[in-house]
């Protein structure tokens, strides 16, 4: 249930951050009439439950959302993607309890990948996690607004981030559609082309990749090996989840060169995998009892930094230029947390109709009874 | 000056109705400890040391450990039920980053609301965080067992000393004084 307060109009947006409704920035005041506009633009009824945290006794709905949403600046025609982006937060796989109140301080990584990025203006190319871009930065900001508002997440509160990471603010972009025969990534996780899909990662900061004259794509790959295998990173020796962001010039490279984004995927995969004696030599020791974060090692004594190649996502972005990509690391491993994907659904679509049969299901246990 | 209707944001904070601590008794047989071990460094070896010293003051009939498999997790309702059936006292642990002293706490709150004494052991880092989950819990008050911050690079020696005062703070919180154990 929304609730209505009453203040005075010139003191509104001093308010909201003086009742620590914000994220330190200036917001837009969420007016009924502009909370209205957001829930068309998603098609929704302000009551529709968008999902729970069942630990912190939360329920977000997308009247809620959309409050959020209008305060962070977002277009209502950006609102399917927030409402498939929370949606996504929501699932008991991204673990949001754990993620949002973890002293590793995770970004919702957000992902747009289809056709609606393009429409509403996402960014998907030069500068793509910097400013200048509405979309890309208010529908991350919306979605951190949700986590601190509605699910509780608010820093000294239920969010215990030691040094959480500038894309806590928000960290949202769009995909680039990759030249044939590589696929976007909603193709990849097996959703049709004209879908638009929204995936959503508790990540680590974005980490840029620098290799400027590098033509040979097992070369080039090597140094992104490099960074993904350092042991500073959390996940490194325990099995977890990561993004790379390819730029258009190490794309052309790997593609000249004949190789699939399932070889990228395998190879950084297998090359990521660490031995005791490269964590030990990096200090962090292997063998402290009960040390839940490490898995067992493979039969060649390595461990996994991404778990499976599934557990990599390869994303197509950026601007030309000189060679850069981008890896974002999953803040903590498989056992915790996984990222989650949602198809965004346009406003207005209809449901899927179950036809004629949905009403005759008998249960088993009904059967018997009769 | 003009007003303004505008929507509150948040939520407001839902809080659970008061709960009430287990009755605090020791079983005629001996006490049933479970130690609720979350995973994280050191778990195990600390906790079981706080029942050795428990053992010195109290009859135990069994130790057993009952391991999570992530500490970023509360356990379910029905680990919650079989745990209540096998335990006459629940000894979760080792909070000591964000969310795992929060689920910790709610894993021994779960335990008192189903009738067992339970106390959580965190590090001192983490004592705001578990006593604004307690009172969300309905359990304003509760006092979770706390520790040093790091405990999870410390050693053996180190852990044994600090069980041992983790213990004694444990007696009264979670069991009845010693003196009247028989009693109770």
């Amino acid at each position: 249930m929304l609730e209505l307060v009453e203040m005075d109009d010139a003191d509104a947006a001093e308010l909201f951050i003086e009742r620590g409704w914000t994220d330190g920035l200036p917001v837009v005041v969420p007016t009924p009439d502009r909370v209205e506009a957001m829930l068309a633009g998603g098609g929704v009824e302000a009551d529709e439950v968008l999902g729970t945290v069942p630990a912190k006794r939360r329920t977000v709905t997308a009247g809620l959302a959309a409050v959020n949403a209008v305060m962070a600046g977002c277009k209502p025609d950006y609102f399917p993607i927030v409402l498939a982006a929370l949606r996504g937060m929501l699932d008991p796989l991204w673990n949001a309890n754990g993620a949002l109140t973890s002293t590793g301080g995770s970004a919702a990584c957000i992902v747009v990948s289809g056709p609606m990025a393009r429409e509403i203006g996402l960014n998907a190319k030069g500068n793509l996690f910097g400013p200048g871009y509405r979309a890309n930065a208010t529908i991350g900001r919306a979605v951190r607004l949700v986590a601190m508002n509605v699910i509780g997440a608010r820093p000294g509160m239920q969010d215990e981030s030691s040094m959480a990471n500038p894309g806590k603010y928000s960290l949202c972009f769009a995909e680039e559609d990759p030249a044939e025969p590589w696929q976007p990534l909603r193709v990849q996780l097996g959703f049709d082309r004209q879908d638009t899909t929204v995936t959503i990662m508790a990540t680590e900061a974005p980490r840029q990749i620098g290799s400027h004259s590098n033509g040979d794509a097992e070369t080039l790959l090597r140094t992104f090996v490099s960074i993904m295998k350092a042991p500073a990173t959390f996940i490194v020796g325990k099995g977890g989840q990561g993004i790379i962001v390819l730029g258009p010039e190490h794309q052309f490279v790997l593609r000249d060169c004949g190789w699939t984004q399932a070889r990228v995927r395998a190879f950084l995969t297998e090359q990521t995998r660490v031995t005791p004696a490269e964590l030990v030599s990096a200090g962090v020791p292997l063998e402290v009892e009960g040390n839940q974060h490490y898995l067992p090692p493979s039969p060649d004594g390595k461990y996994p930094t991404i778990m499976s190649e599934q557990d990599l996502l390869i994303v197509t972005a950026g601007g030309h230029g000189a060679g850069w990509s981008a890896y974002i690391p999953a803040f903590s491993p498989n056992k915790h947390i996984r990222a989650v994907t949602r198809r965004v659904r346009p406003a207005g679509e209809a449901l899927p109709d179950c036809g004629p049969d949905s009403c005759e299901i008998v249960l088993p246990g009904m059967a018997a009874a009769e | 000056m003009a007003k303004i209707i505008v929507y509150r944001p948040d939520l407001v904070e839902e809080v659970l109705p008061t709960g009430t601590l287990a009755r605090r008794r020791i079983p005629a047989g001996g006490l049933r400890i479970t130690l609720l071990n979350n995973g994280k460094p050191k778990t195990v070896p600390l906790l079981t040391y706080v029942s050795e010293e428990l053992a010195r003051h109290f009859p135990v009939t069994s130790v057993t450990v009952h391991s999570k498999p992530s500490a970023a997790f509360t356990i379910d309702e029905e680990t919650a039920a079989g745990l209540a059936r096998s335990s006459d006292l629940l000894i979760a642990g080792l909070g000591d980053c964000g969310s795992c002293s929060a689920c910790s706490l709610q894993d021994a709150l779960q335990l008192e609301r189903l009738g067992v004494p339970a106390a959580v052991v965190i590090t001192d880092a983490f004592v705001d965080v578990c006593g604004r989950v307690a009172v969300r819990l309905g359990f304003a008050g509760y006092q979770p067992i706390v520790v040093p911050h790091p405990a999870a690079t410390r050693p053996d020696a180190w852990l044994k000393d600090k069980a041992r005062l983790a213990a004694a703070a444990m007696i009264p919180l979670a069991l009845p004084l010693a003196g009247t154990a028989a009693a109770s």
